[in-house]
């Protein structure tokens, strides 16, 4: 604008000049003609100067005004952000709606649909270093129930990248994907034998190829959502640590091996229960009963066992997501627990493990990342476009205590062997369908083959050897 | 609880980590940016020999009534040195954020340097400026900045006001006469420093109704040969008033360290960097020193012919006040 209007200026003068000139060498002007018109050109060179300046300061008045926060809408969600980034607000959702079907397995009436998650995330930044997270969960399915309550609630602490705070409840440390599975619809047995969500305050943060979370937290029973209530998933006697070491050894080598992480999670603290009064899954005892991978109740601590001293989990795990249609991941889990097997006077320890791997690979070729599959082109039939296609596979094992049914005089729970899955090895397949980066439709069928149990009056999903076919359609931004 | 109290104590280093040196921000009005410059160097290095504390002083300039109001609104200013004292009154009465008498704080009302209302007009005169009559002719093109924003259009406005209310009798007048100068100003920067700008460097205007202390620094800095200053025959004592702002030093732990930075302007060392930078100090052996800097000039004061800044801002500046009368747009 202003050389523009420079220019102009200058243009301006030259112009009338040469009509001086013009007219001096035509005929001989009066002197105050020549005055006159030196004055109008001192006139309009001020007004040209005095339009540019006005324009100068509306421009710097526009640079420095309070710019105003940005509303976004997109894919990842609803927000708005204050001009200086540091104030932010995100309001993001999940709804997974799943239906069950159990093909040739001994326990009927058990096909269904439920609500599996149905969660609203309020996230965001304040002041420009302090996250927070609110994610109510209004869905929480299990066995066509539900189950209300607060999900995750944290406040984050960014002080620098090495050395963060959070604080509230927050999706645990020990394990590699808590309550969840990157590759299938359901956890695999590993987290059913870690924690999911807990209470406390936890130290995170990377120092070079090491990332690190550390904690205090008031130590929960395996595999809970914690919503609290009369019965307690918190049998605890203290405090319990938990932490987990991730390391990308490889991350300053180019290529796909960069993308390999290594990591172990682990957590020690003191639970105690107290011996239920019916053989319900979590009232007073601190102990978690374990479900197949289909969500179907395969293993009960019983009504007299109850948490009753140090609880040890140890995870380690890999992952490989090399940005690739491939990706990979492998953890396994193993726990040690004291537990009351006859009044407080006799304890026991146990030991159960599990594990599992899975894998992913996208058919239509685009990256299988961690947080999913974003579509090259979205399901669009009038486009002839149909998204992203992923096949995944997945096998799983668990090995409860053989102790655990022995008899308390021969050292062990006495629990029934008879009624209680003692172990289990499952193998399974599916496929993902991503219409788009929020909308997908999951379908797995996966097989488990049950260690003892296996009898009419076994826990329900141990009645027979399991063959499932999950679904679930999946909508989050 | 041995790890509890670990992560604890390694959150409070890390708090104390990012925690910074002791640092004052300067709050204060458009012309004195190379005055705090070389006072703020001064203050450091004197505040050093005698405490052996590192300092940092950050300055922020601006309108001076536009910088009061930044303060209001959370600006954390550990001092206000402001064009005005009625600019200064503004953090009582706005927000209680200094105590009501303020000024007597400090010797000379909080005034540590004066300065008063010239004109800077082109080399050589063209338009034959000598007093303020000459700027309420038709056809010549005043520079000032807004009164709603500048403490120095507000010295200007009330010159030239008192000017006319003397020379033609009364307010109406005086008004009249203001009314026809504004009515030849083109643009109205929100400060002084803008108005320099506007009529130095943008060569708009034909007459520029300036700080002293600017007209000096103008003629410094682009020659003597392309300004001159002109002395009107009245003129105003502008004096441009300071503060320790009581509410954001308690907060920060810096009252002492404000204090100090306040009183070091009366001291030699402060008054002979203020005459350096043309204003005209108050210290009477400075003030001989540099005697042949700062022609002379009948003045006059606030309290004298408007009563004190309060009444003089709300006759004049306040919302429907003489200035919104005057100067419709």
């Amino acid at each position: 604008m202003k050389s523009t209007a420079s220019t102009f200026r200058t243009g301006l003068a030259a112009s009338v000049l040469l009509s001086i000139a013009g007219a001096a060498s035509a005929q001989t002007p009066a002197s105050d003609e020549i005055s006159q018109l030196r004055e109008q050109i001192r006139q309009l060179d001020q007004k040209l100067r005095v339009l540019e300046r006005k324009q100068e300061l509306k421009d710097e008045a526009a640079a420095s005004a309070p710019k105003a926060p940005t509303p976004v809408a997109g894919a990842g969600g609803f927000g708005i952000t204050s001009a200086d980034k540091k104030f932010d607000l995100k309001l993001r959702a999940l709804a997974q709606f799943d239906g069950r079907f159990f093909l040739d397995d001994g326990a009927p009436n058990r096909n269904g649909f439920l609500l599996r998650r149905v969660r609203t995330i309020f996230s965001g930044t304040v002041g420009g270093i302090y996250d927070f997270n609110i994610t109510p969960e209004l869905g929480g399915g299990t066995n066509n129930s539900t189950s209300v309550g607060l999900w995750d609630a944290f406040i984050a602490a960014r002080f620098n990248p090495s050395f963060n705070l959070r604080f509230g409840k927050f999706p645990s440390a020990v394990g590699l994907e808590p309550g969840a599975n990157r590759h299938f619809i359901e956890s695999p047995f590993v987290n059913t034998l870690l924690p999911n969500r807990d209470l406390g305050v936890e130290a995170f943060g990377k120092v070079g190829i090491v990332d690190y979370r550390l904690g205090v937290v008031k130590g929960t029973a395996n595999n809970t959502a914690n919503f609290g209530g009369a019965s307690s998933d918190y049998a605890d006697g203290d405090f319990t640590v938990a932490g987990r070491l991730s390391i990308t050894p490889f991350q300053n080598l180019d290529g796909a091996i960069s993308k390999v992480s290594v990591g172990i999670g682990a957590s020690r603290g003191n639970e105690r229960g107290t011996a239920d009064t019916a053989d319900t899954n979590l009232s007073n005892n601190g102990l978690s009963n374990i479900s197949s991978n289909s969500q179907q109740a395969i293993f009960s601590y019983g009504s007299t066992l109850f948490a009753n001293g140090t609880h040890t989990r140890i995870s380690p795990s890999i992952e490989w997501y090399p940005g690739t249609p491939f990706s990979f991941a492998a953890e396994y889990a193993i726990e040690k627990q004291d537990i009351a097997v006859n009044g407080a006077g006799l304890t026991r320890e146990f030991e159960n493990s599990a594990w599992r791997a899975s894998a992913a690979w996208v058919l239509t070729g685009e990256e299988s990342a961690k947080a999913g599959v974003t579509p090259k082109n979205a399901f669009d039939p009038a486009k002839g476009t149909w998204g992203a296609f992923e096949l995944v596979g997945r096998v799983s094992g668990l090995d409860l205590d053989s102790k655990l049914f022995r008899s308390v005089a021969d050292g062990g729970a006495g629990l029934n062997r008879a009624n209680n899955a003692t172990g289990a090895f499952a193998y399974g397949a599916g496929l993902n369908w991503y219409f788009n980066r929020n909308f997908r439709l999951l379908f797995n069928v996966e097989h488990t083959k049950f260690d003892n149990a296996k009898t009419p009056t076994a826990q329900v999903g141990a009645q027979d050897d399991e063959l499932a076919f999950l679904t679930r359609a999946h909508l989050s931004f | 609880m041995k790890l509890f109290t670990s992560i604890i104590a390694l959150a409070a280093l890390a708090v104390t980590a990012v925690a910074k040196d002791v640092e004052l921000l300067n709050v204060s009005y458009d012309p004195t940016r190379e005055l705090y410059v070389e006072y703020n160097k001064a203050f450091i290095k004197h505040w050093k020999e005698k405490t052996g504390q590192t300092i940092t002083i950050k300055q922020s300039h601006g309108g001076s009534g536009k910088q009061a109001r930044s303060i209001i609104d959370g600006l954390q200013a550990d001092v206000a040195t402001l064009a005005l004292a009625g600019d200064i009154d503004a953090l009582h009465e706005n927000a209680k954020l200094i105590p009501a008498d303020w000024s007597t704080r400090l010797p000379l009302n909080s005034a540590p340097y004066t300065s008063t209302i010239v004109f800077l007009v082109r080399s050589g005169n063209p338009h034959n400026i000598k007093d303020w009559d000459d700027l309420a002719k038709p056809g010549i093109s005043v520079i000032t900045p807004n009164p709603k924003t500048s403490g120095g259009a507000q010295w200007n406005y009330l010159a030239a006001w008192e000017y006319a209310r003397r020379k033609y009798g009364s307010d109406d007048a005086a008004k009249e006469f203001v009314r026809k100068i504004y009515k030849n100003v083109p643009v109205l920067d929100s400060g002084a420093r803008g108005s320099t700008t506007t009529f130095v460097q943008r060569g708009v205007g034909d007459v520029f109704i300036s700080w002293e202390n600017e007209a000096f620094l103008a003629l410094k800095e682009f020659g003597s040969d392309k300004f001159e200053i002109i002395v009107p025959s009245l003129s105003i004592l502008a004096q441009p008033s300071v503060t320790v702002v009581d509410r954001v030093v308690k907060k920060k732990g810096t009252a002492e360290i404000a204090k100090a930075y306040l009183e070091y302007l009366y001291s030699d060392e402060g008054q002979e960097i203020a005459a350096r930078n043309f204003y005209r100090p108050t210290s009477e052996k400075i003030a001989a020193k540099f005697a042949d800097s700062f022609p002379k000039v009948e003045l006059f004061t606030i309290d004298d012919a408007f009563g004190g800044w309060t009444k003089a801002k709300k006759v004049h500046f306040s919302d429907g006040g003489t200035f919104d009368q005057i100067y419709a747009k």
